[in-house]
């Protein structure tokens, strides 16, 4: 479930397939039926907001990395 | 030991910092940023850490995950407390990998017994290899986390109940979840076990919309970002902290980007020092017998 979740919010291909079709994604990867059903009821402004959240700070990580005391 | 206020180190507060050492009792150091550096690297660090009491904060750990913590990332906490002897670390209820992938953020797990039971078994790991148990923080979520089978504050209490740790509670994360998902902040304290509240965090946000609807209709959430002004809610919230528990808590404010003058950062710590000190009064009240 954690790496499903993990691949959604960093993968936007991943994420736009998923947001077609949440079962059959969930199920092709490997997800059992509790899983599934809870994947299909998704929270979906949440990953919106979530996936641009992260994609935003993996961005600025790349621009900026924090410097330690110099 | 009081109550103690201070702030998390950022290169750009430095010198501020520096100045002010009158009225910050305490810093808050990102672990992350120093793990696996040499002597020579983080003696600056240790030269912070002769003049002010220091703590340690880890972001990259993932420890609230049923998938085992890597080795190498506690052997790497481990010389880094050892080298510093700072008075206590924490780390995140939070994972941020997971299947080979590196989210770059703390995410929030299924709230669910496995991730509970794999949760404790890794701050067990983290004990025995730093010599210490983490502060463990509750983490600000923009998404329910999916696979849920218990709401934040039951899941909070029972994965520090299971993992026997103190609590590194975020005020703002507790703030803009209960916003973002209808609870109430304060039941909401009222429900995690304030014993286990070692030390706080406060910072501020801001509202974010979410991308156009079907219906065309557009939601907003609360974003913990680190650049705001601490709101008024969550003074209130610490407030009634400080009169839930009798500990002495260490108040940390964490203010990441878009810097004010320190005066202004200053200033919220002073507003924090009164709100912890209003709840503490109302506890003396409380314990007074009336005639």
């Amino acid at each position: 479930m954690e790496a499903f979740l993990a691949r959604l919010y960093v993968d936007k291909a991943a994420r736009e397939a998923f947001l077609d079709d949440p079962r059959g994604e969930a199920a092709r990867a490997g997800l059992n039926e509790e899983e599934c059903q809870a994947m299909e009821e998704i929270d979906r402004v949440g990953l919106d907001l979530a996936a641009r959240s992260i994609a935003r700070k993996r961005r600025g990580r790349r621009a900026q990395r924090v410097k330690p005391l110099p | 030991m009081a109550d103690r206020f201070g702030m998390g180190w950022r290169p750009e507060l430095a010198a501020g910092i520096f100045s002010s050492l009158d009225r910050i009792e305490v810093v808050e150091v990102l672990a992350d940023d120093y793990l696996g550096k040499s002597a020579r690297q983080t003696r600056a660090l240790k030269t912070l850490a002769s003049q002010v009491p220091i703590v340690l904060h880890g972001v990259s750990m993932g420890l609230a995950s049923s998938v085992p913590v890597e080795r190498r990332r506690l052997d790497d906490m481990a010389r880094l407390v050892d080298g510093l002897q700072p008075e206590s670390w924490s780390e995140h209820f939070a994972f941020v990998r997971g299947g080979g992938l590196e989210i770059g953020h703390l995410a929030a797990p299924p709230r669910t017994h496995a991730v509970i039971e794999g949760g404790a078994r890794n701050i067990a790991m983290a004990r025995s290899a730093v010599g210490s148990a983490p502060l463990m923080e509750n983490i600000a979520t923009l998404i329910d986390p999916p696979g849920s089978r218990l709401d934040e504050p039951d899941w909070l209490s029972a994965m520090v109940h299971a993992a026997d740790c103190d609590l590194l509670l975020d005020l703002h994360n507790v703030y803009v979840n209960c916003v973002n998902f209808g609870l109430d902040a304060r039941d909401f304290l009222a429900r995690i076990p304030a014993d286990r509240i070692g030390a706080i965090h406060i910072a501020g946000g801001k509202w974010i919309e979410a991308s156009e609807g079907s219906s065309g209709e557009r939601q907003r959430r609360l974003l913990d970002d680190h650049r705001h002004e601490v709101p008024k809610e969550v003074y209130d919230l610490l407030t009634e902290v400080g009169a839930r528990t009798e500990k002495d808590l260490t108040v940390i404010l964490e203010h990441d980007a878009d810097f004010p003058p320190m005066e202004h950062l200053l200033g919220q710590l002073d507003r924090a020092r009164r709100a912890l000190s209003e709840g503490r009064a109302r506890q003396e009240k409380a314990r007074v017998p009336r005639p």
